[in-house]
């Protein structure tokens, strides 16, 4: 009799035993929890699905680009080695123009110069030359050129009106030089009346510029 | 044991959502280096082509420039001096009395090379040399502007005037209004 009883169900719930009691909430548990689940699991197959997608869309991208130099870069090779050949040539060129580098071509120079000789001034030796000038602790030797003209004046004037004329002349004075005239005197002939003289024009290079140019590998 | 399993009984879908969750977790963390490396070499390869439709873009009308470069690189060659051909190179210089009416006393070749054009000089030449000579020239101011002028004019050969000193002509046999001339000449040559 008294294992009968023991075997009955409870006529009420045991409300100790919280797991045994109905799920009265607004939202159920099991719900959200598989929600919850559900979305992360969405969540990550997204994000896989959308990184091999991305991988997909690489490797096309790739394969056409890789076609695409594989098409041209016949004519690549070509045009390198034009440009390689240019290169050398040009640099044969530019060569060419430094060996020529120079304020002035020597015959309009000696037109120049007499061009501005004054009436009652003589020459007796135009002298013209290049030397490299490099100053203590200033970098690279620069070019530096002398004009120097001797000769005989009556008339210190005339000297001085030749000197500015000379200062004056645009052609003696070339871009990229810092250029200085000078002049000097001896002592004058009391018999003759005439003064021997030097002028002297000196220029020295400011810089010197390089220019480069050709296609990459 | 028995409560984990009858929790993960009780939660089916959550327990499938979790395993199906780290396997894409997984697989995701593994293959995250493959969309890496194919956008570096996506970035390479983008570089490649930029720099190929560069080379492309540069290199309109690059042949008849390189033909016409090459065509003054061979002038420039046909002209150079042989610095050991002294006697060809001397006699060059005397056959300027044949078309000026200038007299040349002396032609000397110099053993010291231009101190501006040698390796550190401001107008160093690496393809090429120079040769220096002295020449001594004689005639009016007139026929030795005109030897200056076709020294310029680079025929036959590529040099030009270094140095010169003009005088008035002194002594017994000298014409009234002739000058004399030294002159410095840096020809270009061909490199040793």
């Amino acid at each position: 009799m008294s294992s009968k009883r023991e075997m009955q169900p409870y006529w009420r719930p045991d409300f100790k035993d919280q797991s045994t009691l109905p799920d009265i909430k607004v939202v159920r548990t099991d719900f959200i929890i598989n929600c919850m689940a559900v979305a992360l699991m969405l969540i990550a197959v997204f994000v896989l699905l959308q990184s091999e997608y991305r991988a997909h869309v690489l490797r096309g991208s790739i394969a056409n680009m890789e076609q695409s130099i594989r098409i041209s870069e016949a004519d690549d090779n070509l045009n390198l080695k034009e440009s390689e050949r240019f290169r050398g040539a040009a640099q044969s060129v530019e060569e060419l123009q430094r060996f020529f580098r120079a304020p002035f071509v020597v015959h309009e120079l000696l037109v120049e110069v007499a061009s501005h000789k004054p009436e009652g001034l003589i020459f007796s030796r135009v002298i013209f030359s290049e030397s490299l000038s490099k100053q203590k602790g200033k970098g690279a030797a620069k070019m530096a050129y002398t004009i120097n003209i001797a000769g005989d004046v009556e008339e210190l004037t005339v000297l001085a009106e030749f000197k500015g004329a000379l200062q004056a002349s645009p052609s003696l004075s070339p871009e990229g030089f810092a250029v200085v005239v000078d002049e000097r005197m001896q002592q004058r002939d009391t018999k003759t009346g005439i003064t021997p003289f030097q002028v002297t024009i000196s220029l020295v290079s400011d810089a010197s510029a390089t220019s480069r140019k050709g296609g990459k590998k | 044991m028995n409560q984990v399993m009858d929790k993960l009984k009780q939660y089916p879908v959550a327990v499938i959502g979790v395993i199906v969750l780290l396997l894409c977790a997984g697989v995701t963390f593994l293959r995250s280096g493959l969309v890496e490396e194919l956008t570096v070499q996506e970035d390479e390869l983008a570089a490649r082509i930029q720099t190929i439709n560069g080379n492309a873009k540069n290199s309109k009308d690059l042949e008849q420039d390189v033909a016409a470069l090459d065509a003054y690189v061979v002038s420039i060659n046909e002209r150079l001096f042989d610095r050991k051909q002294r006697s060809i190179n001397t006699d060059f210089f005397y056959s300027f009395e044949d078309r000026l009416d200038i007299v040349i006393s002396s032609v000397n070749q110099l053993a010291a090379e231009n101190p501006a054009l040698m390796k550190g000089g401001p107008n160093e030449l690496k393809r090429y040399s120079a040769v220096s000579y002295d020449i001594d020239v004689s005639g009016s101011f007139q026929e030795i502007l005109a030897f200056l002028y076709e020294i310029h004019s680079m025929r036959g050969a590529l040099m030009r005037v270094a140095e010169f000193q003009v005088d008035v002509a002194a002594g017994q046999g000298a014409t009234p209004g002739s000058l004399s001339a030294k002159l410095r000449l840096v020809v270009l040559a061909q490199k040793e």
